[in-house]
């Protein structure tokens, strides 16, 4: 048998955010039954997809934090006096921590990455980032950086084409607008520009190379 | 326009609005504009695993338009199997 017509006995359906590839069974009294795929082979997706997010990665690094000296087995509370921007559940790892001493690497805190928890103020804890038995750390000053930030940075730009960029910015103009009484006609008039490009990105959407656009001529029978 | 240009250009209109709610806007915006005008189509590719049939999809994936397998287009299922197998 062909590789094109035993591919080809493959299926595909789509149910609870995932895809089932399966064979249709060579059993010829196994009608309408399906195996799983019996070889590992690649699949390619041909999808429509929504954009990356927008993420903070401009003011993420954060020098200069702090510690204190927890007693052995304690957390460890930082404190970033001029302010950090983590939020609970991000994940950052530590660098560049010395103890007040100076020059001694702070072994046991370089190189941790954890989430964090308890953000309260300029201050933040670690999960599971403990002062060590017998391990006593000096109060020491370092850096963290979030390490699970993906997305579209403070100095990228969408993948949408440009020319629809501006249509982002309005829909965020008109929910600014839509939370005060008084901005509902200005929200309006944001609302309708983004109306208008969500209209010209659908023709862009199906345009072909040719430039035309994919219409369905309606037929009489 | 880079991320940080629209969020200059919203605060211009709204200076109160902290920084990470203007950007929760142009996230709300992004994905409802991506959502109406499927505007971005891109392939996705994986390897099959032998006896699995189920497969994670991508969060940002909207709708999968077809499907080449060993670089073959196979059809959509309609319906589904009668006997189910969750592997």
């Amino acid at each position: 048998m062909s590789e094109k017509s035993e591919a080809q006995k493959h299926r595909y359906w789509v149910e609870r955010d995932s895809i089932a590839i399966v064979k249709k069974s060579d059993s010829p009294s196994a009608n309408k039954t399906y195996d799983s795929p019996l070889s590992v082979e690649t699949v390619n997706l041909l999808v429509v997809k929504l954009d990356e997010d927008f993420v903070d990665t401009g003011s993420v690094i954060t020098t200069g934090i702090t510690c204190d000296v927890p007693a052995a087995g304690e957390q460890f509370t930082f404190t970033a006096s001029g302010g950090h921007s983590f939020l609970d559940g991000m994940d950052v790892t530590l660098s560049g921590w010395i103890d007040d001493v100076g020059e001694t690497a702070v072994a046991d805190l370089n190189g941790i990455t954890s989430q964090v928890e308890n953000v309260a103020g300029n201050g933040f804890k670690l999960e599971g980032v403990n002062q060590n038995d017998g391990a006593t750390i000096l109060a020491s000053t370092g850096d963290a950086t979030p390490t699970n930030l993906t997305g579209i940075g403070i100095t990228e730009s969408p993948a949408i084409p440009s020319e629809f960029h501006e249509a982002i910015v309005d829909y965020a103009i008109m929910k600014g607008y839509e939370m005060k009484p008084e901005g509902l006609p200005s929200a309006q008039y944001f609302k309708t520009n983004f109306r208008e490009q969500v209209s010209e990105g659908k023709k862009f959407s199906t345009k072909n190379r040719r430039g035309t656009t994919s219409t369905i001529i309606p037929q009489d029978f | 326009m880079t991320q940080k240009q629209m969020l200059e250009r919203v605060r211009g209109h709204h200076p109160q609005a902290p920084e990470a709610l203007i950007r929760v806007w142009l996230n709300l915006g992004l994905d409802s504009f991506c959502r109406q005008t499927k505007i971005l189509k891109t392939v996705y590719t994986f390897p099959t695993v032998k006896d699995q049939r189920w497969y994670a999809l991508d969060d940002k994936i909207l709708e999968v338009h077809s499907v080449d397998y060993k670089g073959y287009t196979i059809p959509r299922l309609l319906g589904r199997p009668e006997l189910r197998d969750l592997s």
